[in-house]
């Protein structure tokens, strides 16, 4: 039933580990079978939770990065050096492990196929991966809505999900990159922070009613919000999401 | 800016644990200016706990403080929440709630 996924109380479920795949030298992509899983919306997350053997407990929030399939969910984990979370994630954790989450939360922040397009989406370092559960979502049920990515990395080496989205890409999907601290040889595309020429240029334009989401670490989503706003999209189809370093 | 300023998106969990549904998507009128935002797009600080402001003019809304086994909700700012009745079929609640809400929210 559509409505178990949205309404109801939360619960901790047990989380089994089945694969982790590196995706770039600091992100990895960890996929969970839940069992009970209510199934989720694209751009929804869970919450995890930790648990230390005296008893203290942290928790923390991740994007689904995977289209809605069955009792399987994929997050991927960005390894922040001095983070509480983020290394025993990507470090520790092994496929047979187990860990606690509950979810899917969120509703604001999601794309349904029957909303259609056009679609920008814009992310920034590991603020694709919501975005990407979008695109899989798109690509699983053969929408050919009009779809702009835009993904901001500090270099080639930390572009997120690059083989899977040059498999994606056409039948109307659009993925363009920028890079900001480093480029390869050779480097061809943009190689700057996202402004509103970089904007206007990757499109839709204002006129034709994109549906915009937004998400990356908050200065990131501010700049984009705001420059999306100064070509003139209308802020309620801008949907943001923030993560900081609170965020893990 | 706040570098460390979240949203309401990062919040669902816990408002979801105070509500038993999920509200995000509804949406708050800040007794401060008036104006409705959707709850995602709430600008949300944290320190002890939570706090969450209204995106246009900064009005504490709520505050959500988690002790040992209690959590403590403050409603500091919020005139009226409005959360539309659960329709069968997800695509059509999101399509109303955004016709719903542009006259809303360009205020």
């Amino acid at each position: 039933m559509a409505g178990t996924a949205v309404l109801g109380r939360l619960t901790w479920r047990a989380a089994d580990v089945v694969e982790i795949v590196p995706e770039t030298p600091r992100a990895k992509t960890i996929l969970f079978d839940v069992p009970g899983w209510p199934g989720h919306r694209a751009g929804q997350h869970v919450d995890i939770r930790l648990t230390a053997e005296d008893g203290y407990q942290t928790e923390r929030s991740y994007s689904i990065a995977s289209a809605p399939d069955g009792s399987r969910l994929a997050l991927t984990v960005v390894r922040i050096d001095d983070g509480e979370v983020s290394p025993y994630l990507t470090d520790e954790l092994r496929p047979g492990d187990q860990i606690e989450l509950r979810g899917p939360v969120g509703g604001y922040f999601v794309w349904e196929p029957a909303q259609g397009g056009p679609l920008l989406l814009v992310g920034g370092g590991s603020g694709v991966a919501p975005l990407m559960a979008m695109i899989r979502l798109r690509a699983a049920v053969g929408s050919d809505a009009d779809t702009r990515l835009l993904v901001s990395s500090r270099s080639w080496d930390d572009v997120i999900y690059r083989a899977e989205l040059e498999r994606l890409a056409g039948g109307g999907l659009t993925v363009v990159y920028t890079l900001t601290a480093s480029r390869p040889p050779g480097w061809a595309g943009y190689a700057r922070r996202v402004d509103a020429a970089m904007l206007a240029e990757v499109g839709p334009s204002p006129a034709e009613q994109p549906r915009v989401y937004v998400c990356g670490p908050t200065p990131f989503v501010e700049a984009v919000a705001e420059a999306l706003v100064t070509l003139g999209h209308e802020p309620a189809r801008i949907k943001t999401e923030r993560f900081g370093p609170t965020g893990d | 800016m706040d570098d460390t300023m979240l949203d309401g998106n990062a919040v669902a969990g816990l408002l979801q644990e105070v509500f038993a549904t999920e509200t995000t998507s509804a949406m708050v009128s800040c007794d401060g200016c008036g104006s409705a935002s959707p709850m995602g797009a709430t600008h949300v600080y944290r320190g002890a706990g939570f706090v969450l402001r209204c995106p246009r003019c900064e009005t504490a809304l709520m505050t959500l403080v988690r002790g040992d086994r209690r959590m403590w909700i403050g409603f500091l700012g919020i005139r009226t929440l409005q959360r539309l009745a659960a329709v069968r079929g997800d695509a059509l609640r999101t399509r109303s709630l955004d016709d719903w809400l542009r006259p809303v929210i360009t205020c």
